[in-house]
């Protein structure tokens, strides 16, 4: 970089006025980090340098100002919206980054019921928009456990997905068009068209670029009728996640599509579930959309289920209960810090994917290996909650009591190793490191073994869209 | 000293949706299919009681932990988990009939237990439960112990061998008193409220440590005569409305916002204080 400090706030500030660049120290600490690190940041330990400041621009022209400006002046930029990021995205590993917080531009600014899509500023929180859609009877279709906390523009540049995906698809199903800003100012707009073949899909050099190639500020997406009316809710016990899987298979394989398809295992499974699990797997499956279809699904689900003696059908109030409460809102982070910090019990999640053919192998290794290898371990489960007709993704759930280290210690003596073992078991027995959480910076050293030969391909969009290196060092890209 | 941890398996009521708290005919509101948790107050003096096992390991006092509680099998899930974090009895009275709004019920059966499985030198337990809520329990079982009951209860650590130093929240504040055994504490608003989670070693260690079922006859409870001493019944529900107005101030920045709340919300009210 070639501004001091001083300099750099000041370039800042002329360009977005004092008010919207802030250097508050306890901000600049909380904004140094994100979720990956939140025992460090509750013991108030931060390890990564702090960012000069943090700035809230309001339109896409003050958007393009700021990255020309850190681009020609060798600033890193971390863009960010709701702040849900769980893989150190967040992390600003650069000396005086400036992190760009797109929060404050958040209109929705058209629904459109007759052509089913809605344009919303990247700030929109997703709970406001699924309310203003459910109010005129549409909704996204979209459901991540962040939706109360989590805003459009992160949704986009992670490639979140939702509960009801298996039905809806991920957000990069649901993205018709959008609007981002390059660092080198330039703002592009991709249109909203049901399709083209107009050459590769651009929109997916920007879905998922988690801040390394450009910032998003207006997304476009499709909504569905909203018919909750409809819903089935079906639940069910069983003895192994291999019979899981393999009835989740066929369900798909038979090309039925139940908005939720979730599998726990065991231990996951007691977790959620103590009031009627009694130490047996359990899968979930939702039916939804028109009536008739709902019900066909259902009834072929019941079919599919059935043919399979060890699933005991579980009342739905047991599961609707536990369903309406599986989003996280600010009341359950507050609850969850209280609780770490009284417990010293601490757990993360790791989420891959795999074919069918794979997905349990890589299941039951990576539990016996980080059942036999990680210390403190209070819980080792996991379920799959998104389901594909080529196989399905895997939520690995991990919990450990923080014993005999420092806060900043944690991550070392627990989180990484467990997070190696899954991330190396996977790869190698052929799955993708990343189901929906974004590598961040805590997946880097193994995003060339993730990619093979095609890591050319994304090496070339971070040299093309980014030769400067100021967008997010650290994530994805190795730094 | 063998000390004696008395717990209810509850509904967590947080789960339940607004709608979901609907009276019926059946008067008590539906929880059947809801989680079910640790009473928080009970947990609070599951962890105190480990909290000073913990002291007297490093002060080489021999204490005996036991965890007792009431109900169904769904609750042996919650024993196991304590034998994995040291308790070393774990006592379950069998018992499928709804005692929520019996605390004599309860009261008795505790005593019953007390008496044929004691001496006991310390009884703890929270001082209500989330769903019954009647707070009798600690005081009518030290009444049918004739023991000291303290009541409110933050905390409490072993000082000697039969000397312990209780904290409690009462009319004149936070009080420290130390107290000769036997005493029931009711344990209330502790700071630590949240027990500590076993590792899989733990659990592993523990999971041939049995679960010892009790039933009812056996400690000579006669439940029909002690449903006819209950001096509670429950005669209405009536539905509380806590929702308070909100008010959001719109500003461009923390400094107007903290301007209009002054001039729209408070001068007028501090000026006419």
């Amino acid at each position: 970089m070639s501004l001091k400090k001083e300099q750099l706030i000041e370039g800042l500030v002329e360009i977005l006025g004092s008010e919207k660049v802030i250097t508050d120290p306890e901000v600049l600490k909380e904004s140094s980090v994100d979720r990956f690190r939140r025992f460090e940041e509750l013991h108030g330990v931060y390890t990564q340098p702090l960012p000069a400041a943090v700035v809230y621009p309001q339109d896409s022209s003050q958007v393009a100002a700021v990255l020309k400006f850190a681009s020609d002046k060798g600033i890193n930029i971390v863009p960010r919206t709701g702040q849900t990021a769980t893989e150190g995205g967040l992390e600003t590993i650069v000396e005086n980054s400036v992190v760009l917080d797109g929060s404050e531009m958040n209109e929705i600014i058209k629904i459109d019921s007759y052509n089913m899509q809605a344009t919303c500023q990247c700030g929109t929180p997703l709970q406001v928009l699924e309310d203003q859609l459910r109010e005129q009877g549409y909704t996204t279709g979209h459901s991540p456990q962040s939706k109360p906390l989590a805003q459009l523009g992160g949704l986009v540049a992670t490639r979140s997905i939702g509960q009801f995906s298996t039905l809806y698809g991920g957000i990069e199903d649901m993205v018709v068009g959008l609007e981002a800003v390059f660092p080198n100012g330039e703002i592009a707009r991709i249109k909203n068209v049901p399709r083209r073949a107009a050459g590769p899909d651009i929109r997916h050099v920007v879905i998922g670029n988690e801040g390394t190639l450009c910032f998003i500020t207006e997304v476009t997406v499709k909504i569905f009728k909203f018919m909750p009316e409809n819903n089935i809710l079906l639940g069910y016990t069983l003895e192994n996640m291999k019979t899981g899987f393999e009835i989740l298979r066929q369900i798909m394989a038979d090309g039925y599509k139940p908005s939720v398809a979730r599998l726990y295992d065991r231990e996951d499974g007691a977790y959620h579930f103590s009031h009627f699990a009694n130490d047996k797997c359990v899968l979930i499956l939702m039916a939804e959309g028109p009536k008739k279809i709902a019900e066909a699904t259902a009834e072929a689900i019941e079919e599919i289920v059935g043919a399979h003696t060890e699933c005991v059908k579980v009342d739905t109030p047991y599961i609707q209960t536990w369903f309406d409460n599986l989003n996280w809102d600010a009341t359950d982070v507050a609850a969850e810090r209280a609780e770490i910090l009284e417990t010293k019990n601490i757990g993360n999640t790791t989420e891959i994917s795999a074919d069918w053919a794979t997905i349990n192998k890589i299941y039951e290794v990576c539990i016996e290996r980080i059942r036999n290898e990680i210390p403190d371990m209070t819980l080792v489960g996991g379920h799959s909650s998104h389901s594909y007709i080529n196989g399905t993704n895997l939520y690995f759930v991990h919990y450990y009591n923080v014993v005999d280290c420092k806060p900043e210690e944690e991550i070392l003596k627990y989180h990484h190793p467990i997070k190696k073992i899954i991330v190396e078991e996977t790869i190698k027995a052929g799955g993708s490191m990343c189901h929906h959480h974004g590598v961040g910076k805590h997946r880097t050293p193994w995003i060339k073994d993730e990619y093979g030969s095609s890591y050319y391909i994304l090496e070339t969009l971070k040299n093309a869209f980014d030769p400067e290196g100021v967008m997010n060092k650290g994530t994805i890209f190795p730094g | 000293m063998r000390i004696l941890v008395l717990f209810k398996i509850v509904p967590d009521l947080d789960l339940l949706q607004d709608k979901e708290w609907t009276i019926k005919n059946t008067l008590p509101v539906e929880t059947a299919y809801v989680k079910k948790i640790i009473n928080v107050y009970d947990e609070s003096a599951l962890e105190l009681t480990l909290k000073m096992a913990d002291h007297s390991i490093n002060n080489k006092q021999q204490i005996e932990l036991s965890a007792f509680t009431i109900g169904e099998p769904h609750a042996d899930l919650f024993l196991k988990k304590l034998l994995a974090l040291g308790f070393n009895n774990t006592y379950r009275v069998q018992c499928s009939a709804d005692l929520r709004f019996n605390p004599y019920a309860i009261a008795y059966i505790i005593t019953a237990f007390a008496s044929q499985y004691g001496p006991y030198d310390l009884i703890a337990m929270g001082m209500q439960s989330s769903d019954g809520d009647n707070a009798k329990t600690a005081l009518l079982v030290a009444e049918m112990l004739t023991w000291p009951c303290i009541t409110g209860v933050t905390g409490f650590e072993l000082r000697d061998l039969d000397l312990v130093a209780v904290r409690n929240i009462n009319d004149q504040g936070l009080v420290e008193q130390l107290v000769h055994e036997p005493a029931v504490l009711a344990v209330g608003n502790a700071p630590c409220s949240l027990l500590r989670v076993p590792t899989l070693r733990d659990i592993k260690s523990a999971a041939d440590q049995e679960i010892a079922i009790i039933s009812l006859q056996s400690l000579g409870c006669d439940l029909k005569k002690l449903n006819r001493q209950n001096d509670t019944e429950l005669e209405s529900l009536n539905t509380v409305n806590n929702t308070r107005a909100g008010l959001v101030i719109e500003g461009t920045s923390a400094e107007e916002k903290a301007r209009l709340l002054y001039e729209k919300h408070l001068k007028g009210w501090l000026s006419s204080r």
